[in-house]
């Protein structure tokens, strides 16, 4: 088995083949990275493939999760399944694939969606087998979705956590199809950059065919539920809100309008719904959908939806897993509250602020050990003032509290945690134990938080994860030689 | 089993239901109890004429369906319902009841459904079963499951690859059930190729799902020497993908004398129900006033009196 | 002089339906004609050999009569009574029927309210005329598959099986689905009602290719070129696919009987056993789509199907008396889902709401089950009628008539379930 193998893969391998090459990777982390890399939806790999065929695919890949280890990245695939699959075959195998992280409780969160997904599949249950791919008769020996769960859950054990990882994503991406044309539910014709300005919208992706009531039916319910919400909130006529179909040549106006209208889609001026005849495969590569087709039919997708700034950039994207409208209406009023420059010079502002407020001198040690810092062999000391410290201290209290509030809006605590290290260092090295060495680390330990503080779309979690990503794709490919599997 | 067979076998079984139906569920021996010419001591609960090999297939389906109502939900009577089916044993009669059972249950009973996997696995070696009864009787059902294994053997069927487990025109019928199944490139295939007009209709009737078949579809409309039975599968599935093209397309018809009559007729009543109202010009009004006076085959003139009957209302 | 008359308490022709149960009404002198004096008047039939007849009170709990006399205040005081169908005169076309009403002294006529007595009927004995009507009307809700009927269509699938299937308010569901799917197509052609397919006894006028198609040797079923019905698309589905395991032309499907239906006890808890016998067999009569739960609505025979369900529901009630929706002999589950009434699958009990009339989806204060989504909103409002409300309860659905209280009356009936 060779890991650079998933690089190569596309729409003419055997299935046959990819099988037996998932089946021989061994556990150990290159290979379970590169099983990772062939689980987007719109990987080339799935074109041109039956809806049954890319089903076996995907659930022989989930299924191997449990032998190879399952990495981090492929988990909002496991909960794809687990919360909105209807596919006897791929619910086993996402189950199957939990089992394969190294400890129960690192996927104790899963709990949730295994409960969800044992009450989706209770009347949907099939007989599948994962001892060999695409049986050719009925075998003697299967297993079954509710049996998999079980299994699983039993593994987990009982639970009281967690958290559920976010399913949304923030972006800066600009899409490049202002040219599109568009056409909505009763015919009209709109440029995409015509529509798509001026204001926030919300972009769903859905086709009326789609049979999996989790995806599409259900998208387009809670679009209709997040209508309403943001009229309660006052919102309406201030956003758009757009449904997209994956299918336009078979949906046509009239279809389109009778799938909305049937879910509480109220249509009006902002609300509507278009297919892009043309051009649809521009579309699909500007918002890197996740989508596949056999021919002009859907064969797999995502659940998806795109928050656009009112430039039509992508802002936020919520993929895979149920959205909620409260967050979706959460990231459109952050949009409404100010233009994305007005917001990025209010955060460099305050955390101008914060670093000045930081670097400023806080008592006489600090002022000598700035000095001698900066080689000003010449500055005069100044005089100690009794007013120094209670000031000093009142302005570390406002630069935490500044801090705080940032942080309370943004959900990101770690500049303001570094932030109040750096001020318990600082008054530990300068009022406590007058050590000009902690008092420096306590004020550098300041201005990184407030450094953390003045980047708005730095997240740190998701940067991790990004280079961990890069990493495993540039091993994948390098045809490097791998330690032999434990 | 032909059809007439099974129709006869199961107006026997309505006929001896009512003897079960207020009959103990279990119990002992009761009474002497005539099957044919034979009187034999057996033990007559409805649960023991269904178990009983020696009963005859007609009367043990009875017992069973009479139990159906009141056990539906009941584990030991839904075990026995999915092991008499599967078993290949039994005559193929009663199994052939047995499915119907499980087919009414399907829509009453709690316990049947959650047992799903179980029927699947029952069904899916039925399908090859030498009663051709049986097997459609299973393909069907698992069709309507849309069964991974069951669209994979009907498509390799129809490619050639294995032969056909059901009458050509009923195997391309049942991939009807799931339009994801990877099916239009063969059915284009089967629309224009097929040795009976049935064949291609059933073809037709699916390509309907297809965008990239319109232009086909257009072509069946249009070729006067199909079939009318075709054709008009064909109008359906143009008007579905193209309604704005079949306007114009089954407008031409209706105005063309040398048409089809059937194929007018099917056309105009498209026209009187699902055309935008431009479709409906002075032209064709006219036309079609004028033909309402003259002698017209009976589905023609029915649809003549109707548009005309739609436009002055 | 003129008379004024409104009928269900509409001012046009259209609340101007009526069925067997006692309609409210309103008469006054529009124009007295100088009258100081009240005007004796009469209300009668304009017609009586022909069209729907019906029968005039003035209190709902008494039975009606052919006549009714009332005097009318000359100040154009509004005088109720109640005007129902008679029992079985239904109509057989839009506004066949007419009340007239004479000045007593004169013999003069006051006015003429057109009107219809507006009847399920069994489908194999409608005039080509009430056929043609009410397939015109389903093919415009379906409209090729893109009209309203999809959403009843999203209705009954599997997902959303158990709310409907298999738990006791399978009859009560049923009942609002017909109800909701009647008045969507009424408001295409108000004088359609839905007829019942009786499926134990030969019904070969509906299965012929002027009505609901008949079927070829696969199942596929054909129709006449002339019926719009040849263009039902469901899903991604053309056509209709229906293989009669019975021959319909001459014999009934494989079910029970209608008095064996109605012997199965006086008790709700015996009789719902009719959701297998004659229910499940009337449907597996058939291979097809008609024989699965998840695709059955796809075939329109499938609402014929269950409106006959839904009147041997009625006659049960009529023969037991089961109109008090408090008597557990009526409904046995009293109760409601997320208390401790709760004896019942939620949707199932009493006083439950229904899905997907009351929009509730997904898992709701831990209550789970309920499908994903809800499709089609509240059920379709009634001009003649104010009952059930848009999310009715099981509860609601019992008392069609009005038997009990007026208000309760949904505006249907059966042509051989009098009041």
């Amino acid at each position: 088995m060779n890991a650079a193998d998933a690089a190569h893969f596309d729409a003419s391998t055997r299935e046959e083949d990819l099988a037996s090459w998932v089946a021989s990777c061994p556990r150990a982390h290159v290979p379970r990275a590169a099983l990772v890399t062939l689980l987007p939806e719109q990987h080339r790999l799935y074109a041109g493939r039956s809806t049954n065929e890319t089903a076996r695919i995907r659930g022989f890949i989930l299924a191997a999760f449990e032998r190879v280890g399952l990495p981090e990245a492929a988990l909002p695939y496991v909960l794809d399944e687990l919360q909105n699959g209807n596919d006897a075959y791929l619910v086993a195998a996402a189950a199957k694939a939990l089992r394969g992280a190294d400890a129960p409780a690192d996927v104790a969160f899963a709990a949730a969606f295994l409960h969800t997904a044992r009450e989706n599949i209770r009347y949907a249950d099939a007989p599948v087998t994962f001892d060999v791919y695409k049986p050719s008769r009925p075998v003697e020996r299967s297993t079954t979705a509710a049996d998999e769960i079980r299994k699983t859950i039993e593994w987990i054990g009982e639970v009281d956590c967690c958290a559920v990882p976010a399913s949304s994503r923030p972006s800066r991406r600009t899409l490049r199809v202002e040219s599109l044309e568009l056409e909505d539910q009763d015919g009209r014709h709109v440029r995409f950059g015509e529509f798509f300005s001026g204001k926030p919208s919300v972009v769903v992706f859905f086709y009326s065919r789609c049979d999996n009531v989790r995806k599409c039916s259900l998208t387009v319910t809670k679009l209709a539920a997040l209508q309403r919400e943001l009229t309660a909130r006052g919102l309406d006529g201030r956003v758009r809100l757009t449904g997209i179909t994956y299918d336009p040549h078979f949906d046509l106006p009239p279809r389109m309008k009778s799938y909305g209208l049937a879910r509480g889609v109220e249509f009006g001026e902002n609300v509507r719904f278009f297919r892009a005849l043309e051009c649809f495969d521009d579309l699909r590569s500007a918002f890197d959908l996740g989508v596949n087709y056999i021919g002009a039919i859907v064969n797999r997708h995502r659940i998806e939806l795109y928050v656009l700034d009112p430039r039509g950039r992508i802002a936020r994207s919520f993929t895979h897993l149920t959205w909620s409208e409260r967050d979706v209406a959460a990231e459109i009023e952050r949009l409404l509250r100010g233009r994305p420059w007005q917001n990025a010079a209010r955060a460099a502002m305050a955390s101008l602020a914060s670093i000045l407020i930081a670097l400023l001198p806080k008592c006489p040690l600090c002022l000598g050990a700035y000095a001698s810092a900066l080689g000003l062999s010449g500055l005069q000391i100044v005089p100690h003032r009794t007013w120094l410290l209670p000031a000093a201290l009142i302005l570390v209290l406002a630069h935490l509290v500044t801090m705080g509030r940032r942080a309370m809006r943004t959900s990101r605590f770690a500049p303001l945690g570094a932030s109040a290290a750096g001020t318990l260092v600082l008054m530990a090295g300068s009022v406590v134990w007058s050590m000009p060495a902690l008092s420096f680390a306590g004020a550098a330990l300041m201005i990184a938080g407030a450094a953390m503080n003045a980047t708005p779309y730095f997240d740190v979690t998701n940067a991790l994860r990004s280079m961990r990503r890069a990493y495993t794709r540039f091993v994948a490919r390098s045809h490097l030689a791998w330690p032999p599997s434990r | 089993m032909s059809n007439d067979d099974r129709r006869n076998f199961e107006k026997a079984v309505r006929a001896a239901v009512p003897k079960y139906s207020e009959t103990p569920t279990k119990g002992g021996l009761e009474s002497l109890v005539t099957f044919g010419a034979e009187a034999v001591a057996v033990e007559t609960s409805p649960l023991a004429v269904a178990r009983n090999r020696n009963a005859p297939p007609a009367e043990r389906a009875a017992a069973l369906h009479a139990l159906a109502p009141r056990q539906r939900n009941d584990e030991e009577f839904v075990q026995l319902l999915l092991k008499l089916a599967g078993d290949s044993s039994e005559p193929p009669e009663l199994r052939s009841g047995v499915l119907r059972i499980l087919r009414q249950l399907r829509f009453s009973s709690v316990l049947l459904n959650q047992k799903r996997a179980q029927l699947i696995e029952t069904l899916r070696p039925i399908i090859d079963d030498p009663d051709p009864t049986l097997r459609q009787d299973a393909l069907e059902m698992l069709a309507q499951e849309k069964d991974e294994y069951v669209q994979r053997r009907l498509l390799e069927s129809l490619t050639g690859q294995a032969p056909l487990p059901a009458a050509l025109e009923k195997t391309v019928q049942l991939l009807g059930y799931d339009i994801h199944a990877e099916h239009f490139p063969v059915l284009r295939d089967i629309a224009k190729n097929a040795p009976t007009a049935t064949a291609r209709r059933e073809a037709v009737r699916l390509l309907a799902s297809d965008p990239q078949s319109i232009q086909l579809l257009r072509e069946i409309f249009h070729d006067k020497n199909e079939d009318q039975e075709v054709r008009r599968a064909s109008a359906n599935g143009y008007l579905s993908l193209d309604p704005a093209g079949f306007e114009q397309e089954a407008k031409k018809i209706v105005l063309d004398p040398a048409e089809d009559g059937d194929v007018r007729a099917a056309s105009l009543s498209a026209l009187t129900h699902f055309a935008h109202p431009s479709t409906r010009d002075e032209e064709l009004n006219g036309y079609v006033e004028a033909l309402g006076k003259r002698d017209l085959p009976k589905p023609l003139e029915d649809a003549v009196r109707t548009y005309n009957r739609r436009q002055s209302s | 002089m003129k008379t004024d008359v409104a009928i269900n308490g509409g001012t046009s022709s259209t609340s101007n339906y009526l069925t067997w149960s006692p309609s409210p009404g309103e008469i006054w002198l529009s124009n007295a004609a100088g009258a100081t004096a009240p005007v004796k008047v009469i209300l009668r039939n304009q017609r009586t050999n022909v069209g729907g007849q019906v029968v005039f009170t003035t209190n709902s709990a008494v039975a009606g009569t052919d006549e009714l006399r009332l005097d009318l205040p000359p100040d154009g005081t509004r005088v109720p009574f109640y005007v129902a169908g008679k029992y079985p005169l239904a109509s057989k076309a839009d506004k066949d029927a007419a009340v007239e009403v004479i000045e007593s002294a004169t013999g003069t006529q006051l006015s003429l309210t057109q009107l219809m007595v507006r009847i399920r009927k069994d489908a194999n004995l409608l005039t080509p005329s009430e056929r043609d009507l009410f397939i015109s009307a389903f093919a415009t809700l379906n409209n090729r598959g893109t009209g309203r009927f999809s959403i009843f269509r999203d209705m009954h699938r599997g997902i959303s099986y158990y709310e409907a299937h298999g738990f006791p308010g399978f009859l009560a569901w049923h009942r609002a689905y017909l109800l909701d799917l009647e008045r969507e197509l009424q408001d295409i052609e108000a004088s359609v009602a839905l007829p019942y397919w009786r499926f134990d006894v030969p019904a070969p006028k509906i299965f012929h290719k002027d009505f609901l198609g008949e079927s070829d040797t696969f199942g596929t079923v054909a129709f006449s070129a002339n019926n719009p019905i040849q263009y039902w698309r469901t899903d991604t589905s053309d056509g209709i696919t229906r293989d009669p395991l019975f021959d319909p032309l001459t014999d009934p499907a494989f079910v029970l009987s209608e008095s064996g239906t109605l012997a199965y006890g006086a008790m709700y808890a015996d009789f719902e056993k009719m959701e297998g016998d004659p229910h499940g067999n009337a449907h597996t009569s058939f291979t097809g789509w008609l024989d699965d739960p998840a695709t059955s609505p796809k075939d329109p025979v499938f609402f014929l199907l269950h409106c006959n369900v839904d009147r041997l529901w009625a006659k049960w009630q009529l023969a037991n008396a089961r109109f008090d929706v408090t008597n557990i002999a009526t409904y046995p589950h009293q109760g409601k889902a997320g208390t401790p009434s709760q004896t019942t699958r939620i949707g199932h009990n009493r006083l439950d709401t229904m899905w997907p009339w009351n929009g509730v989806k997904g898992t709701t204060g831990g209550i789970s089950d309920r499908p994903p989504d809800a499709p089609g909103g509240g059920l379709a409002p009634s001009v003649i009628v104010a009952a059930p409300a848009a999310s009715p309860t099981v509860g609601e659905m019992i008392d069609w008539q009005g038997k009990l209280t007026t208000a309760t009356r949904m505006g249907f009936d059966y042509d051989d379930v009098r009041f």
